[in-house]
Parts: C-alpha cells; sequence; structure tokens
C-alpha cells in the first residue's frame, strides 16, 4: 500500500512537475528531499556499503528521466521508489553477471562523530542480516516489505511466477528472522 | 539497544531516517546531489554554480506572479517584502499544482501557466490522466462562485423558472452537497490562476473548513495564507492560518510564518521562527536568506543595545 498523500508529497510532485520541464533548481531540492531515501533503499538491496552511492545516483537519475511518466496517480514518493527500485535492482543484476556479487560491509561505525540512535543501529543490524540471504530472497523481501510493492508486481519485475515469489517471500522472512535474532544477540554480547 | 525505540514493523518500511545507509554530512549530500544533476545534464563539471540566489533571484524566480497591480503608495515601502512573499507562493505554487496532477484533473495542471506568464504557453510536459470523466470537464469560464454548488441543475418547466423558490431551490441543489477535498482546491487553484485573488482565498479557506484534516487541507491552508500576506495584507490572517492546523513542519510554511511575523512587525517571534527553520532545514533553498534575515536581525539588535 503506497504511503498516504501527505502535503509534502503534493510539494516534491510539484517540484516533479518543475523538473521535468528542466527546472534545475527545481530538481536539486527534489534531490536532496529523495537522496536520503533512495540512499536507504540502496542499502537495503545492496550487500555492504561500497555501492551504496553509485546506485543512489543512477536511481535519482532514473527518477528524474521518468518524471514525464508520473502521472499523479498516487503519492509522489511511492512512485520514485518503484522507480529506483528498479533501477537499482536493474544495476545489481548487472553488476552480478558482469563482475562481482558486490563487496562485504565495512566496519559498521557511524561517520562524524555522531551518536548513532537505537533506530540507527537497529536498521544496521537488519541490513546486515538482509546481506546474508540469498539475493533472490532479499530483492522478493525488499521489493515487497520495505518498497511496498505489491506480490504480482514484484513477480513481473523479477519475472518468476506468484507462487515461486510468495515461496521467497516465506522462505526468506523466515530466515531474516532468525539471522536478525542473532545479529542483535551478537551485537548485545 | 532499547527494545522501545525499535520498529513495530519488520522489516519497516522504506522512509528518510537515518539507517541502514551511512549518514552524510552536509557538504557530502551537496556533493552526491551534484554528481547526480551532472549525471542529469543539469550541470556541466567544473562550471561553478551561480551565486546563491538572492532575494531577487529566488530559486524559482521563473514562477514569479507577473508583476501585481499598481499598489497604493502607502503600500509600495513594503514592496520588497512582497515581493519575497511572491516568491514564497510560486514555492507553493509547485506544490498545489502537484495537488491537481495528483487528482488528476486536466485543467488545473496548467495552474503553473498564469505565474510563469510572458512566455507563449507550452504544452504540459507532466502527462495527465483524468480520473473520471466529470473531472476532464473544461474549467467554467464564469466566476465559480455563481457555479456553486457545482451540481447540474434539471430542466425545470417554465412556471418554475419564473417563480423559483428559495426553498425549492435548495431541494434541488443542497449546498451542503459534499464536494471532494480536491476538487474544492483545484477550484480554488484555478482561481488563482485567474487572478481572483479573493475568491480563491475563500475557497481556499473553504478546503480547511470541510475537510480539515486532509492533506489538501494542509496545502489550502498554506495557499491561502500566502493570498492572505501577499494580496490582502493581513499577515496576522496568516498567522493565524500557519500556526494552527498542523502546516508546521513543512518548511515553506515555516518560512513563510517568519515572512508573516516581520510583517507583523513582531521581529523577536520572527527571529524565533527563522532560527527554528535553519536548524531544522540548513540545505533547503531558503535556508540562506532565512540566515541573512537573521544577520540583519541580530545586527539591529545590537545598534539597539550600544544606542
Amino acid at each position: 500500500m503506497p504511503e498516504r498523500d501527505s502535503v509534502e508529497d503534493y510539494v516534491l510532485a510539484g517540484l516533479a512537475t518543475l523538473a521535468a520541464e528542466g527546472d534545475p533548481h527545481a530538481t536539486e531540492r527534489l534531490f536532496h528531499a529523495l537522496l536520503p531515501r533512495m540512499r536507504n533503499l540502496a542499502r537495503y538491496l545492496v550487500r555492504g556499503d561500497q555501492d551504496v552511492d553509485d546506485l543512489t545516483q543512477e536511481a535519482l537519475v532514473a527518477v528524474f528521466r521518468g518524471l514525464n511518466t508520473y502521472r499523479g496517480d498516487g503519492p509522489f514518493r511511492a512512485w520514485a521508489d518503484r522507480v529506483a527500485a528498479r533501477r537499482i535492482f536493474r544495476s545489481i543484476e548487472e553488476r552480478r553477471a558482469h563482475t562481482r556479487w558486490l563487496a562485504s560491509d565495512d566496519p559498521d561505525t557511524v561517520q562524524h562523530g555522531v551518536e548513532a540512535s537505537a533506530s540507527y543501529l537497529w536498521r544496521r543490524a537488519l541490513a546486515g542480516s538482509l546481506d546474508q540471504l540469498s539475493w533472490e530472497q532479499r530483492q522478493a523481501v525488499v521489493l515487497h516489505f520495505v518498497v511496498g510493492m505489491t506480490v504480482p508486481e514484484v513477480a513481473t519485475e523479477v519475472g518468476v511466477p506468484i507462487e515461486t515469489l510468495r515461496s521467497r517471500l516465506r522462505l526468506g522472512m523466515s530466515k531474516l528472522k532468525a539471522l536478525f535474532a542473532e545479529e542483535l544477540e551478537s551485537r548485545a554480547g | 539497544m532499547d527494545e522501545h525505540d525499535l520498529p513495530s514493523v519488520f522489516p519497516p518500511r522504506l522512509d528518510d531516517a537515518e539507517g541502514p545507509a551511512r549518514p552524510l554530512g552536509e557538504e557530502e549530500k551537496r556533493a552526491r546531489v551534484e554528481s547526480a544533476l551532472i549525471a542529469c545534464g543539469l550541470r556541466r563539471v567544473g562550471v561553478e554554480e551561480p551565486p546563491e540566489p538572492d532575494e531577487r533571484q529566488s530559486t524559482i524566480r521563473e514562477l514569479r506572479p507577473r508583476r501585481a497591480p499598481a499598489e497604493p503608495r502607502a503600500l509600495t515601502a513594503s514592496k520588497k517584502r512582497r515581493v519575497r512573499a511572491a516568491v514564497f507562493a510560486a514555492v507553493f505554487v509547485s506544490g498545489t499544482a502537484a495537488a491537481a496532477i495528483t487528482v488528476g484533473w486536466t485543467p488545473l495542471a496548467s495552474w503553473l501557466a498564469p505565474a510563469v506568464e510572458e512566455s507563449p504557453p507550452k504544452p504540459p510536459p507532466v502527462k495527465l490522466a483524468p480520473t473520471s470523466p466529470a473531472l476532464r470537464a473544461p474549467l467554467p469560464q464564469e466566476p465559480l462562485a455563481s457555479a456553486e454548488p457545482s451540481v447540474v441543475v434539471p430542466e425545470a418547466p417554465l412556471e418554475e423558472t419564473r417563480l423559483p423558490s428559495r426553498q425549492a431551490d435548495t431541494r434541488t441543489i443542497p449546498s451542503n452537497a459534499p464536494v471532494a477535498a480536491e476538487d474544492l482546491l483545484g477550484e480554488a487553484n484555478a482561481l488563482r490562476g485567474q487572478r481572483r485573488y479573493g475568491q480563491a482565498l475563500n475557497k481556499y479557506l473553504e478546503v480547511v473548513r470541510r475537510h480539515p484534516g486532509s492533506p489538501q487541507a494542509g496545502a489550502a491552508r498554506l495557499a491561502a495564507a500566502t493570498l492572505r500576506l501577499e494580496h490582502e495584507h493581513d499577515p496576522q490572517g496568516a498567522i493565524a492560518l500557519l500556526e494552527n492546523g498542523g502546516v508546521g513542519q513543512v518548511p515553506e510554511a515555516q518560512y513563510l510564518l517568519g515572512e508573516s511575523y516581520r510583517a507583523a512587525g513582531r521581529s523577536e517571534r520572527e527571529q524565533e521562527v527563522l532560527r527554528s527553520f535553519v536548524a531544522r532545514h540548513p540545505n533547503h533553498p531558503l535556508a540562506p536568506k532565512a540566515r541573512r534575515r537573521l544577520e540583519a536581525l541580530d545586527g539591529d539588535d545590537a545598534a539597539h543595545e550600544e544606542r
């Protein structure tokens, strides 16, 4: 389910309209607004931190190039999430095919001397658990539960039958919960 | 990790909060956005950006409404202030235009057109998909006040037409007929686009009154406050709208609130609001202007103390 429309969504959609006309200032503001979200999405999908910013840039460019296809029939952020998820998903597939299945994580530290919030650490632990899932399970779990795409949408996106996707979701979530519990335990210990 | 701080949904839905991506510093964020703009062909490598837009060169100056009609002499002293308010209005124009697009009302896509002005009309770049035949209807040309409520009146027998009964009218066209928030907002936007600011203001207020909890009400509050400040010269009215209704988290609303306090001559509140705005949204395109204004206010305070 796409998240509820908000004033922010209207403002973002307005910026998107201007950006689609090629207004660089509106595009800049739009990118600033979307950047944290796109980086989070990239990190949910990709193993490790090294490729996050490259993938984010590709996602932002894809959103920009797709602005003319935004028909305004839903919240702008939900639309942008889907466009970005598809772009990141394809980029990862290409990278897996040609080079590597993405680097392992850096040491889990917080930059800039900022004290990490519990929520941030929790999400990092979740990403660490996702890193241990198979790519197929990970993409299913992230696209469905994190991005909010429906099961048929995800099945179409990854090119598998709906039943196969349901199976991946079930197994993926079961494994993810177990891994996450272990991850929390190890961090607490 | 305290379990009370943990999200209740597993895994959490995608959002803008910190994590799982590593946090970036402000400079890094700017650099990432810059790279993306270069990749989109909107920036050239090695070309310096134009200087920070000043009060006459807003980041959205292209949307500034055409020069306002001649004002009484007493009002021209505040012209500069109104220009900034107009700039803000343009920020909001972009948001509410999106509302029109969001609801798929084709005529409202022209929300931006009157504000851009002076250039020949361009075809709308965003393809709109009207959601229902009713919404595809062209915008009425006569004042919308006379068209309200927007219910088609069935043809009546001649006798009844000659002697219209007020009671009969209200039965045929109930004045409290439900009108969708997006439709009302669309009507308000259209009126504003036609520069019928008074009627537009009333229509925005109607959105707020009839649909107080809707996201359209937030957008309408912001637009109504802009009109009150810019066209009604009623900063107190703008403040009343902005201080209530939960639009305080929207950056543009915060900035406009600061402008309204300035227009009302309440510089202490203006300072508070602008400080809060800059602290919460340090990278917002209006933040440099807010900082400059704060510096000016601080300078005034210092001069005042010296005296």
